[in-house]
């Protein structure tokens, strides 16, 4: 069989389109799971790349997915980032040889102008035209090859949502002539009149091609009536998100009890079989008590993730950034804060990272020192633990208790944040006036492969976070819980008289007037970690703490028999704040890049945790004697 | 929608004036053109200009608003829609521009006039 001769080497493809184009489905369905996500080199905006083999001749491809953009005259750090890879202006990274611009059928007027100023760049262009089965359902019509001819570029129709498309467009890609040159260096940002001269060309373009605008359909106008409502839209937003934030718990509860049921068993059994001594003690109280506790919190934060993904997909979260935009002016964020705070509500860092998309540097600082305040899902662990042993599972009206505090604390952060926003607006990071435009897309359904992706990458962190730092912290924190022995003849608990017994009991007096004991005291120090690494901990020191056959017990008992109720609520309020993340702290640095920052936020974090948890216990300490 | 925008659009491409001007409509346009800003829910029209706004829209000095504007597509002869406030003060607005909805405050919207439809 023939073949043609391939380049050994892969072409570099980048993918380019407007916000909400489909560009990222169709990334995707060429990629598959074959994705590398890394970051640009000096800055935290996302860098996604993925390989895969082209269908006629073995050529290799690797595909660079670039952040949307509207415009190749920058407004925010992730269209910086997309011009200057074109222009091949970005250190470490070679310039594409051949772009693939994703435009949505359905709205070709906001999509062309970017055609049309890529094409003027000089790269070779392939313009890939996503055909939603919506633009076929709402009599759009498009000549294609006039459209092809007047652009002078290439011009495919794929169907981001459905196999097929691909074959075409990378047969023609490979037909494209290489690049001529080096992208234009000198490239200027187009006057008001070259502007507007474009979009003129973009009508005309449109007008000789036939196009026909797919109406917007009725049930989705409809939709956004109530959505965007002074009054119900608002409304909407604070029921959707209760309704998440009680899922969260409820949904997950079946799951969980399975994870935590395996992972008893799975220490029981080892216990049993292999023979008594260090060896079974490390794995059974140290690698499964401690490791295991976090696990069992992966359907709570499998499921969080999942409903922001959908919302995300959706089109809801600009909506909800326009109708917050004047209560979050009000404490001088921006509207397009909520999304990265949204994040937040899973982790702070990929939060941090989409603090990007904010244009101004002020607001932007201002929006992450905030970030850490949104409830994590790191901090879920040790709000869960902590209701599930102190704060009984009784309905109220049609909520259940349980679920209605964990809402509370949620509140607490949200609310601490505008505080902390508030005042840093109107001191440290004063600044003048910044505008919102804001483009709202059109509802659609989320695609279900975008989702699952989504998820499965979650997972894979949350597991690499559990298998390597969290894992290797309960072995050194079992160590130092184990060592050295207790005199012979001592009564109390081994762990009492180890190194970890000691650090505890030397920081008990930092955290004794905020009503938390030695063990919690020690938990903490590994909690620096990572936020829910202190449950583990907790597990490993508690199962430490028992004589022989309790080991089998779970956490939530044991904490209910040995710790007061002020106390429970006071680490409860210390979470609220919990500066103990080293991750997000070195995301901020990166960020931010400097170390001013990072100093501050742990600071002013570690200050509120600990006012706020001292009078909760002072408080709840005076209402329960 | 309306075929008004496609004989704009030819017209335009055949006329050597400046953009700023009235387009020439074969309907009624009785008041002179308004700030986008002033207009409230369910207002209809089509951009007349957008005007300069020095503010800038992100930290690069190039990037102001009437730029973003207008990449956006709020050109002269292009149809809109106020479609939706906020409460209280109705502050940030939703405009459809073309079959595109946006958001943005009514400061951002001063820098567009609009000819008002009807009346």
């Amino acid at each position: 069989m023939p073949a043609a001769p391939v380049a050994l080497e892969p072409m570099r493809l980048a993918l380019v389109g407007v916000p909400n184009c489909g560009k990222t489905a169709l990334f995707n369905r060429l990629t598959g799971s074959r994705q590398k996500v890394a970051n640009y080199a000096g800055v935290t905006v996302e860098r996604k790349e993925g390989s895969f083999v082209g269908p006629s001749r073995g050529q290799r491809y690797r595909l660079l997915d670039l952040p949307g953009a509207y415009s190749l005259t920058p407004t925010t750090l992730d269209e910086a980032i997309t011009r200057d890879c074109l222009l091949g202006r970005l250190a470490g990274e070679a310039p594409p040889e051949r772009v693939v611009c994703v435009v949505d059928a359905t709205n070709l007027r906001l999509n062309l102008r970017l055609v049309l100023e890529l094409r003027d760049l000089g790269m070779p262009l392939l313009v890939a035209l996503n055909m939603s089965d919506l633009a076929r359902d709402r009599g759009f019509r498009l000549d294609r090859q006039r459209l092809e001819q007047e652009l002078g570029v290439p011009v495919v129709e794929t169907v981001a949502i459905r196999d097929g498309g691909e074959r075409a467009l990378l047969e023609r890609l490979e037909a494209l002539p290489p690049p001529a040159a080096r992208p234009a260096a000198d490239w200027l940002d187009p006057t008001f009149e070259q502007i507007q001269q474009t979009q003129r060309e973009v009508r005309r373009i449109l007008h000789e091609a036939g196009y026909t605008e797919p109406a917007r359909r009725r049930a989705l106008q409809r939709l956004d009536e109530l959505v965007m409502h002074p009054v119900a839209g608002p409304a909407i937003l604070a029921a959707l998100l209760f309704f998440v934030f009680q899922a969260v718990f409820s949904w997950a509860a079946a799951p969980m009890a399975l994870v935590d049921a395996g992972v008893t068993w799975l220490g029981a059994a080892l216990h049993a079989w292999l023979p008594p001594g260090a060896l079974n003690s490390l794995l059974v109280d140290g690698v499964i008590a401690g490791a295991g506790s976090v696990l069992v919190f992966l359907p709570q934060i499998l499921i969080l993730f999942f409903f922001i993904l959908v919302l995300e997909d959706s089109g809801y979260l600009p909506r909800a950034a326009y109708l917050l935009d004047r209560m979050m002016g009000s404490v001088g964020l921006s509207g397009r804060a909520f999304i990265p705070l949204l994040s937040s509500f899973a982790c702070a860092v990929p939060g941090i990272m989409a603090t990007r998309t904010i244009p101004n540097v002020r607001d932007r600082l201002a929006t992450i020192m905030v970030a850490p305040l949104m409830t994590c899902s790191a901090r879920l662990p040790v709000y869960a633990l902590i209701i599930a042993a102190f704060i009984p599972n009784r309905p109220v009206g049609a909520f259940n208790l349980q679920g209605l505090v964990l809402f509370t604390l949620y509140v607490a952060g949200i609310v601490a944040a505008m505080l902390v926003a508030y005042a840093l607006k109107r001191t440290a990071l004063r600044a003048s006036y910044h505008p919102l435009l804001l483009e709202l897309p059109e509802y659609k359904l989320p695609n279900l492969r975008n989702l699952m992706l989504g998820l499965w990458e979650r997972l894979k962190i949350f597991l690499q976070r559990v298998g390597t730092i969290i894992l290797a912290l309960m072995i050194v924190l079992w160590f130092l819980s184990s060592f050295p022995a207790p005199p012979t003849g001592s009564t109390g608990p081994a762990i009492q008289y180890s190194f970890a017994g000691m650090i505890g009991r030397s920081l008990e007096h930092v955290f004794a007037p905020i009503g938390f004991n030695w063990q919690i005291s020690l938990a903490l120090v590994p909690g620096l970690a990572a936020r829910e690494v202190a449950v583990g901990a907790l597990g490993t020191v508690y199962s430490l703490s028992n004589t022989g056959d309790d080991v089998a017990a779970t956490l939530v008992p044991m904490i209910a028999k040995s710790w007061s109720l002020a106390t429970a609520l006071s680490l409860l309020a210390w979470y609220v704040f919990a500066p103990q993340c080293l991750s997000t702290l070195v995301v901020v640095k990166r960020e931010t890049n400097s170390w001013r920052y990072p100093l501050i936020m742990a600071g002013y974090l570690f200050a509120l945790a600990y006012l706020a948890a001292f009078a909760t216990f002072r408080v709840a300490s005076a209402l329960t004697t | 929608m309306s075929p008004l925008r496609f004989s704009l659009v030819a017209d335009d491409s055949h006329s050597d004036d400046t953009v700023d001007r009235l387009p020439s409509v074969p309907f009624r346009i009785l008041m002179p053109p308004v700030s986008l800003s002033s207009l409230r829910k369910g207002a209809r029209g089509t951009v007349s200009q957008v005007r300069e706004d020095p503010q800038t829209l992100g930290d690069e000095a190039q990037s102001t608003v009437s730029r973003r504007l207008l990449e956006l597509g709020f050109i002269p002869g292009e149809a809109l829609e106020v479609v939706a406030e906020t409460w209280p003060g109705g502050d940030p607005m939703a405009v459809r521009l073309g079959n595109t909805l946006f958001a943005l405050r009514r400061r951002e919207a001063g820098a567009v006039l609009v000819a008002v439809e009807g009346c």
